[in-house]
């Protein structure tokens, strides 16, 4: 015993070993292939952020050149103005004119040197400074200048120079406010990383190169302080560089980029990159532990189980039967060979449980991924929907103010619009393709279009028709851009022109054909945004129709317009906030979808991808737990042979003083435990039957090493469950957003048979079982302290729960599984006729049982009869009753059987005993024998509750006068009493001489008979027929009667 | 001959041992080393209002030299250009690390470490006066810091590209006063050192190509003091041992 605890503690030792080998194993492994993922995921969202930074660039840029043609537009306006004289004289007056037709701060005329002619606003620049130099260029280029600004303190203005002639130039000055305003909409660090996902809790913040202070951080309170204090060390801010920072004490796993003079970090939180770690983790342990504790403990209870055999039976241990000697040691055959069972069922529960952690975990993150991928590519759409609608409206404002423009030279210079070559300048000027001068008819009376005899439409459904609303009065009208009557992509804008009386006289049209919003519009385009989508390292983004089902993106161009159907895709494929595998002509992905407008939008990642270094995980986890199974196996199995010595002095040791023997002889409680001699010979220790159906738990003592071990497992599995059932119930607590567990508890995958759904599912079943688990054991609790009626209907409901558990596990896991539970719960209709139909004996028995109980025909641990089956109550099932005859036979009744039960516990039984006596016995002095006789009988057995009582003469039988004698009993005790007051009345019956008569045979001696003589032969058939024909006339009336 | 070089060698040891010792056991060890620096060049040394601290090259190279002469800690005293040389003269400074460039002049005023940074001084002009070379400023108006040797730079340079117009000089108190002018047009170009210009670079700006003279920078003690020896033996300690180019690389 000793060197078995020693044994035992070794081996407990070596698990521990084990299992902190394995802890930090898997712990270093999974947070280094986290952080790998991350990194690459960094580099990815690196590459991601330079290219947004460079197009967000290019969009300011693009905005800014639009701002400052829409000037440069305004200032050749001017100079037009100026140099065709559409106001004479000029003076002052005429240019705030001027300022305000344009729409701007201030315009001025200037001199070759920068010397104000004029200017509508007074201003003290001086245009002769070098400052303004760039203002001049515009002899030279003839062109309008480049736009710059200048900040004087007070005020800030950006200018705009146009050549009017040789020695004049007109220049715009106006406020950059509205410029500043809109590329701040664009380019600001906020508007440009606000919409960047960095991982699913990250964050984007930019430090300046220049001061390394915080220029943007989603937390405004940090903006202007230092980034060095923070705890980011200048080392680490590496252009591409991606490594661990520190940010208020805050662990950041962060990628750089360096983008002019500020560096733009990309941050996810430790606790997001290991966030699914500690848990996989924990039940990857937890699984090893289990095993690994199992099979110890199963072997360490064979073992001592052994060892008492042994000791109880000293011969059969000395053959050493099960052993195999190997020199100095002997391997225990049978305990190794059950101990390689148990652990090669482990090793398999193991390199499941382990294999299935790593699947859940490598696909809940390529889940996540893949859907913030989706996100960016919506919220990227968004953005340049935003930039387009940006310039759309600028390109408005200005249109209108050219539309203007014209309108105010029409009324001042009717004699312009004569000359078709003079509109053709105007319209040069003003920046437009052509100009229509309409009149209030709505007929073009001038224009420097080839299509000169244009007039409005009277059909509403026409392009022309809405301009006739201008001939209303309304101020002007920009209609959005289309392809016109020509099939050209073209933008018209009207200005209502006005008489002296400020009414409405015709209209001027501009036409122009926007090329930079349709370059923006093909920019916006779907198949141009996927191209640019980075999916992972071989990943890719692709579009589908949502209607025809053809694809409109891939990657590969010959896919482009056919369809995806027949490509492999699914019909369960095409819905938004799709999420699995998608098969693709040979290959397999991993993806999700978003629902777009008019599209399925993709992206996947290739199936193979997502494991990756994973199932190196899962297998060095199982390779480990092989190591330490085998180890504690051959450790278990294998022992010192005993010296011959120490093997004989083990067998003087007496058998009781060695094993205290569990059974008692004469205990009153019946053995649970009994020994079935198995179809193959084998004598195997089970679980009687009645025990199986007891109420009560088993004793420790009583079990087999199998049994205690599968308690012990049941414990573990129980904790387990708990912790899942605690865990699933605070989750909000229990785990991160960015948790697996969340992901799977929230449920926002895709329903069907993956490895999300088996979570769930086990999930499900904690919890419900765990739940059903106390409620059963409360009600066990509860009957204990309950009359028998009350522990049949304990029974019931305990059965019931069991059933509603089972069942509504088996319905919500099939919900999981992607089963419409839904319909199955509509066709219950159909289904209980088809049970009804199919079952029709399940049903019979259920409500058989339910007037069992509900009627208390009988109860749990009535004697009841039915047929002849007489026997004790065990339980009243829901489809079953379990009786248990004398024999300790269990007999189990459909309750549909039961049927002519006699309940003979309700009231006292009789003993009966009837016995004979002779006709020639006086009666009178049996009478007294007994009358003097039972008191005593009643003395011997206690058992009878009243009597017995003499209860005369039952029959005058065939052979003796029958006497009944009664006693009365317990039903359980009258098979019993009715014996054994038999035998005292035979007892009383010799005592007092009194004969018992039985039926005797008098032997005969057999008579010869003798034979006829012919005589008499011949006589007695004479005889015969005299009489038959004598008798035969009596006969006819009673035939007839 | 060999052994006199051995013994003098061996002497130079010991008297720098010496004067080791003996000046830090005259200065006491306990007190913090007070430095002038500046306030506004980023990158070298700045002061960020937010925080109420000092950062950039020259502020890591006084902490690291406090450390190294065994000071308990550092205090900053920002000097601008025209104060700086006043203030390390009356001792209300230890040393000055504020971008002071080494010259002649400054040489007998002070003692100067071995440089720790080289720079060249520039024209800094706005784009939209199309200015593209020097000979460009013929006759214009550039602006200088008052107190600095950058005035002499410039028509020095402007000699060199022999302009007959030459050029008019304005003097503003600070670097943001002469980066205002330059926007404002009262000035038609700026001439600082490389360092201070890029901090007020955009743009809207450029630099002329070429550079009017380099300078190098130096810690500036007082003249002849014991700090001098101490502090020239311990920058040229950082020098050799690569902090100085750490620093340098970190602080770009």
């Amino acid at each position: 015993m000793d060197r078995l605890k020693k044994k035992t503690l070794i081996m407990v030792l070596i698990e521990v070993i084990f299992l902190s080998i394995l802890g930090v194993y898997l712990t270093t492994m999974q947070e280094y292939l986290s952080l790998q993922q991350q990194r690459r995921d960094t580099e990815q969202k690196i590459t991601q952020i330079r290219e947004l930074v460079e197009t967000t660039g290019e969009s300011t840029q693009r905005l800014k050149e639009t701002v400052d043609g829409i000037y440069q537009s305004k200032a050749m306006s001017l100079a037009y103005m100026i140099r065709g004289k559409v106001d004479q004289p000029l003076d002052d007056s005429v240019m705030e004119t001027y300022r305000q037709l344009l729409d701007v701060n201030n315009v001025f005329l200037l001199d070759l040197t920068g010397k104000v002619l004029f200017k509508a606003q007074p201003s003290a620049v001086d245009f002769t400074r070098a400052r303004y130099n760039q203002l001049r260029t515009v002899f030279d280029a003839q062109a309008p200048s480049q736009a710059f600004e200048v900040d004087m303190g007070y005020n800030q203005l950006r200018y705009y120079g146009a050549m009017v002639d040789r020695a004049r130039m007109a220049v715009v000055a106006q406020d950059p406010a509205e410029l500043d305003r809109l590329t701040e909409e664009t380019s600001s660090w906020k508007s440009v990383l606000e919409n960047v996902s960095v991982g699913l809790e990250g964050y984007s913040f930019v430090i300046s190169a220049k001061d390394y202070t915080f220029v943007y951080h989603p937390d405004e309170s940090l903006i202007g302080l230092d980034a060095l204090d923070a705890g980011i060390r200048v080392e680490d801010l590496d252009d591409g560089g991606s490594c661990w920072m520190t940010v208020n004490g805050e662990e950041l796993y962060c990628g750089v980029v360096k983008a002019d003079d500020v560096y733009i970090l990309c941050a996810v939180t430790r606790g997001e990159i290991n966030s699914a770690n500690a848990i996989t983790v924990i039940i990857v342990l937890f699984v090893f532990f289990t095993a690994i504790t199992v099979v110890l403990f199963y072997a360490v209870e064979m073992l001592r189980s052994d060892r008492a055999k042994a000791a109880a039976n000293p011969g059969a241990a000395a053959e050493g039967g099960d052993c195999v000697d190997f020199g100095r040691f002997r391997w225990h055959k049978q305990v190794g060979r059950k101990l390689i069972s148990v652990s090669a069922i482990g090793l398999l529960c193991i390199l499941g449980i382990s294999f299935y952690m790593q699947t859940l975990f490598s696909m809940s993150r390529a889940s996540f991924a893949n859907t913030q991928r989706l996100e960016e590519i919506e919220m990227t759409m968004d953005r340049y929907q935003h930039n387009v609608d940006l310039l759309t409206e600028q390109y408005n404002t200005s249109y209108v103010s050219k539309g203007e423009t014209a309108a105010y030279i029409v009324e001042k210079r009717p004699d312009i619009f004569r000359n078709r070559e003079q509109i053709s300048i105007l319209s040069q000027a003003l920046g437009a393709e052509y100009l229509y001068v309409i009149d209030s008819t709505g007929k073009c009376v001038a224009t420097n279009s080839p299509y000169t005899n244009f007039s409005l439409s009277e059909d509403p459904e026409e392009q022309s028709y809405e301009f006739r609303r201008l001939l209303q009065g309304m101020p002007y009208l920009v209609q959005p851009a289309q392809k016109d009557d020509m099939g050209v992509y073209r933008q018209y804008v009207g200005v209502t022109t006005r008489d002296k009386n400020g009414n409405a006289d015709g209209f001027v049209q501009i036409s122009v054909q926007p090329e930079l919003l349709a370059s923006a519009t093909e920019q916006l385009s779907l198949s141009a945004m996927l191209q640019n989508i980075r999916v992972g390292v071989n990943g890719f983004a692709f579009a589908v129709d949502r209607d025809t089902k053809n694809f409109i993106y891939y990657p590969e161009a010959r896919y482009i317009g056919r369809s995806a159907v027949d490509y492999g895709m699914g019909e369960d494929m095409f819905q938004d906030g799709d999420s699995g595998y998608i098969t693709l002509g040979l290959d397999k992905y991993y993806g999700a979808a978003i629902e777009t407008d008019d599209a399925f939008v993709y992206v996947a990642i290739p199936a193979g991808e997502l494991f990756g270094d994973r199932l190196l995980i899962s297998l060095s986890t199982t390779f480990m737990s092989l190591l330490c199974l085998a180890v504690m196996c051959l450790l278990l199995s294998v022992e010192r042979r005993p010296s011959p010595e120490e093997e004989n002095k083990s067998k003087d040791i007496p058998a009781e003083a060695a094993a205290p023997s569990p059974a008692k002889p004469g205990a009153k409680k019946r053995a649970r435990m009994v020994e079935v001699v198995m179809p193959d010979g084998t004598v195997k220790r089970t679980e009687s039957a009645f025990s199986r159906w007891s109420n009560q738990a088993l004793g420790w003592s009583e079990m087999t090493p199998e049994q205690k071990t599968m308690m012990v497992l049941k414990v573990l599995l129980g904790i387990l469950a708990l912790f899942i059932v605690v865990a699933v119930t605070n989750k909000e607590a229990a785990f991160t957003r960015t948790s697996v567990f969340r992901y799977v508890i929230d449920g926002t995958w895709k329903r069907g048979l993956n490895v999300f759904a088996a979570t769930a599912s086990v999930m499900i079943l904690c919890v419900i079982s765990v739940a059903s688990m106390v409620l059963r054991s409360l009600l066990k609790f509860l009957s204990r302290s309950m009359s028998a009626r009350g522990e049949t209907v304990v029974r019931l409901v305990n059965n019931l729960v069991k059933y509603v558990a089972v069942v509504a596990i088996l319905y919500f896991c099939l919900a999981m599984f992607g089963v419409d539970t839904k319909t199955l719960l509509a066709s219950a209709g159909i289904l209980s006729l088809v049970i009804g139909l199919g079952a029709q004996d399940l049903v019979k028995d259920i409500v058989a049982g339910l007037f069992i109980i509900f009627e208390g025909e009988f109860r749990v641990g009535d004697i009841i009869t039915i047929g002849d089956w007489r026997g004790t109550v065990m339980e009243i099932g829901v489809r079953t009753t379990k009786v248990e005859a004398p024999g300790k036979n269990i007999k189990i009744i459909n309750n549909s059987a039961i049927s002519d039960v006699i309940n003979m516990t309700r009231k006292e039984s009789f003993a009966l005993c009837e016995v004979g006596i002779e006709y020639g016995e006086s009666l009178e002095r049996v009478e007294a024998v007994l009358a003097k006789e039972l008191p005593h009988v009643r003395k011997r057995l206690p058992k009878i509750t009243d009597g017995p009582f003499y209860s005369g003469v039952a029959s005058l039988g065939e052979y003796g006068v029958v006497i009944r004698v009664l006693a009365q009993c317990a039903e359980g005790d009258r098979l019993q009493l009715t014996r054994a007051l038999n035998r005292e009345i035979k007892l009383i019956f010799d005592k007092y001489k009194i004969n018992v008569p039985f039926p005797q045979v008098v032997v005969n001696q057999p008579v010869e008979f003798k034979e006829a003589t012919a005589w008499e032969k011949r006589r007695a058939e004479q005889f015969a027929e005299e009489q038959r024909d004598l008798g035969k006339d009596l006969e006819e009336p009673l035939g007839q009667s | 001959m060999k052994k006199t070089r051995v013994l003098s060698l061996v002497l130079l040891v010991l008297l720098a041992v010496s004067m080791f010792a003996g000046g830090q056991q005259a200065m006491a060890e306990g007190q913090p080393l007070v430095v002038g620096v500046r306030d506004d060049i980023v990158n070298f040394s700045f002061l960020n209002e937010t925080t109420g601290k000092y950062y950039g090259l020259e502020i890591d190279l006084a902490k690291e030299l406090a450390q190294r002469l065994g000071r308990d800690g550092v205090e900053f005293v920002t000097v601008t250009p025209t104060t700086r040389e006043d203030v390390l003269l009356n001792g209300e400074v230890d040393c000055l690390i504020a971008c002071y460039s080494i010259n002649k002049e400054r040489k007998e005023l002070f003692d100067f470490s071995a440089p720790y940074y080289k720079d060249g001084t520039v024209f800094m002009v706005q784009t939209s006066s199309c200015f593209n070379r020097w000979a460009d400023l013929a006759g214009m108006t550039v602006g200088v810091l008052a107190g600095s040797n950058t005035g002499d730079l410039v028509l020095a340079a402007m000699k060199r590209v022999n302009t007959a117009k030459g050029v008019k000089l304005q003097e503003e108190e600070t670097y943001q006063d002469l980066s205002d002018a330059l926007e404002r047009g009262d000035v038609d170009a700026v001439c600082m050192d490389g360092c201070i210009a890029q901090a007020y670079m955009n743009e809207d700006r450029i630099y002329l190509p070429g550079s009017l003279a380099s300078q190098s920078y130096g810690v500036a003690t007082q003249k002849d003091s014991e700090l001098s020896k101490q502090v020239s033996a311990v920058m040229q300690d950082m020098l050799d041992d690569g902090t100085v180019d750490k620093l340098l690389d970190k602080w770009d």
